[in-house]
């Protein structure tokens, strides 16, 4: 850690260093909306019978309040829009006709496409007007993957009324979820340029380039992934609020320490080696271990750093949609280390491996002992090198951690490894209980690797990999 | 049917025994995201807000983050309807030699701008993070958000702080 990030740890825990004030009240019946002994009365800790109801009662809210809640359609048309209906939808003319050298279209232009297909790993440059706003929502009670629309409400549209989410009192804020024509754009760690700032609730204009069919669709689970398929991922903001925005790359950091990376190469160094003629949408830098959170396609381990550039040919033809090429740059070279479609090939039938490990006598959920665990391919080459993510829950005696975003897989046979270790300041201790185990995946396998560890100073244990249980 | 009365009662312990230990802890983590002027409301709402929720709460061990996720609740609708900033501490640097005391407050000074300048769900997973020291996993499960979003949310937030010192170290 350097002499600035404690500083603005020393900061954060300043702003907490108050005095507690003694007047604080205790709710009472007085509190209570409607009797609160007779909510009480239908949930009991001990009761799983009404737990599971309200657990039900809960997602049954959520499905109900929140945008595109049912996972299989990430928000795009609320009714589905018409082709007719898109056709007849002009740009307003306030937006740039093109940018990137790319025609712009409207939001219902390119929902149209988003629903034949056509913007699967291809990419739209789209004008519209965009707002989000973040409900207040219960536990999903399930894995929510990267693409998957949960507890917001996002809308971008082509007029203002459409993406208008909330209203503004002096005193209150109403929102509400977005309806009619529109998309629900994920912004992600590797779009270029930053989102202007709201005022008031009012949407802002934009001109965002992006697309579908995200590689990241195979981290959802799988009843959620054709939502997640058709998720509008952007690669850059291109214009905003009457401006161009310049091609950016974000600030890299570590994902798991949250650390600043410092690349050898600038952005333009990096993207140098695409050649003359390439546009490029995105260029980020990341640590080797983090790319497999753009592109699962690549599973890579280490701390070296890597830049991911997203480019399209040039190609002055009126089609709205561009084909995309994924590039990886090594930083320490400025090599090219490979380069795919962003489109999926037909034949990309991964599989999904899932961790999950419990570890009996660890208090939960104190925070001091992780699990972790690496994969290797029959090569020998590392894919994974990391913590089990995902959460953690248990009892006193013992804590259940994960399961987090999977690895995807090509079909073979893996080395998995498993371990406990501290992390204490930061600093991850040595690997204790460790065990291992071998994996066959074949196409399309959906499955979870569930780890025990008995006591400490025992070696852990594997299951027979089983589907995975992706809710609690 | 009429709640009993003992029921009310048993409920109410209960209430305590698991909000109690939090309490302070949720009033510095209000104080830490909306300042201290304000800190007292936002507690005092998110108690009465947890009271009302009680039922949902499934699991006790839970009841940390739970508690948390509606004190960041209550400070995101505290901001955003007060459109309220945290007090800004005004500094006047003396001509000449700078003494310690004058440039850490200087130091205060810029990193509360940057605070400021942070959107309320930067704010909020930034105290979980480095004040209540709640992992990102448990940050990500007591705000409903994917993992990725709190890293996300918690980098920014820090880069921007980060960018402050920087500005200021440069001077």
């Amino acid at each position: 850690m350097n002499d600035r990030d404690e500083r603005v740890r020393r900061y954060l825990r300043l702003r907490a260093d108050v005095p507690i004030p003694h007047d604080l009240r205790w709710p009472s019946a007085a509190d209570n909306r409607r009797p609160l002994t007779t909510l009480w009365s239908h949930v009991r800790w001990a009761g799983l019978a009404a737990a599971v109801v309200v657990a039900a009662v809960v997602v049954r809210m959520v499905v109900v309040s929140a945008p595109s809640e049912d996972g299989t359609r990430p928000g795009q048309t609320s009714p589905p829009a018409t082709a007719s209906a898109s056709a007849s939808s002009p740009v307003d003319a306030q937006f740039p006709t093109t940018v990137v050298g790319m025609p712009v279209v409207s939001v219902a232009q390119a929902v149209d496409l988003l629903e034949r297909g056509d913007l699967d790993g291809r990419a739209v440059a789209i004008a519209g007007y965009f707002f989000e706003s973040m409900p207040s929502c219960p536990p999903p009670m399930r894995y929510i993957g990267p693409l998957d629309d949960w507890c917001r409400f996002v809308a971008f549209a082509d007029d203002v009324a459409s993406a208008t989410l909330c209203t503004y009192t002096d005193n209150s804020i109403t929102c509400r979820p977005p309806s009619g024509t529109h998309l629900a754009p994920f912004f992600l760690s590797e779009t270029s340029g930053a989102l202007p700032s709201a005022s008031d609730g009012k949407p802002t204009p934009l001109v965002l380039i992006g697309h579908a069919g995200d590689p990241r669709q195979w981290q959802c689970a799988a009843d959620t992934q054709e939502g997640c398929r058709q998720a509008f991922v952007v690669d850059r903001i291109a214009w905003a609020n009457g401006e161009e925005v310049p091609l950016t790359a974000p600030e890299p950091w570590d994902q798991t320490t949250f650390e600043r990376l410092v690349p050898r190469l600038t952005m333009d160094q990096a993207t140098a080696v695409l050649g003359l003629g390439d546009q490029v949408l995105a260029a980020a830098a990341f640590r080797a271990g983090d790319i497999p959170t753009v592109d699962p396609r690549w599973n890579l381990a280490g701390d070296e750093i890597m830049w991911i550039v997203r480019s399209i040919g040039a190609d002055a033809s009126a089609d709205a949609t561009r084909s995309v090429t994924v590039s990886l740059v090594d930083d320490a070279t400025g090599n090219l280390v490979d380069a795919h479609d962003l489109a999926l090939d037909a034949a990309f039938r991964p599989a999904r491996l899932w961790t999950i490990a419990t570890a009996n006598g660890v208090e939960c959920c104190a925070g001091d002992v992780f699990p972790f665990y690496r994969v290797r391919s029959e090569d020998g080459t590392v894919l994974h090198d990391g913590m089990v993510l995902g959460g953690a829950y248990g009892r006193d005696n013992a804590t259940t951690y994960g399961p987090g975003v999977p690895l995807v897989l090509s079909p073979g046979t893996y080395s998995v490894t498993v371990w406990l270790a501290s992390i204490d300041g930061g600093v991850i201790g040595p690997p204790t209980d460790e065990c291992s185990t071998e994996v066959s995946l074949r196409e399309l396998d959906d499955l979870m690797l569930e780890t025990h560890f008995p006591a400490a100073g025992h070696a852990c244990a594997f299951g027979q990999p089983s589907a995975p249980r992706l809710t609690r | 049917m009429a709640p009993r009365q003992a029921d009310a009662a048993s409920v109410a312990a209960i209430f305590e025994a698991l909000v109690g230990p939090w309490v302070d802890e949720m009033y510095r983590a209000a104080a830490a995201i909306v300042g201290e002027d304000d800190a007292r409301d936002v507690t005092q709402d998110a108690m009465v807000d947890a009271w009302r929720g009680f039922g949902k709460l499934r699991d006790p061990r839970l009841a940390r983050p739970w508690l948390h996720a509606i004190v960041a609740n209550r400070c995101r609708k505290h901001l955003r309807a007060k459109r309220s900033r945290p007090r800004l501490i005004s500094v006047v640097v003396p001509e000449g030699a700078v003494d310690d005391q004058s440039a850490a407050l200087s130091e205060r000074d810029r990193l509360d701008r940057a605070f400021a300048s942070l959107t309320v769900d930067q704010r909020v997973a930034v105290v979980l993070h480095y004040v209540v020291d709640l992992s990102v996993p448990q940050i990500a499960t007591a705000l409903s958000a994917p993992e990725g979003t709190v890293k996300s949310r918690i980098h920014s937030g820090v880069e921007r702080l980060r960018a402050a010192l920087e500005s200021e170290d440069d001077r």
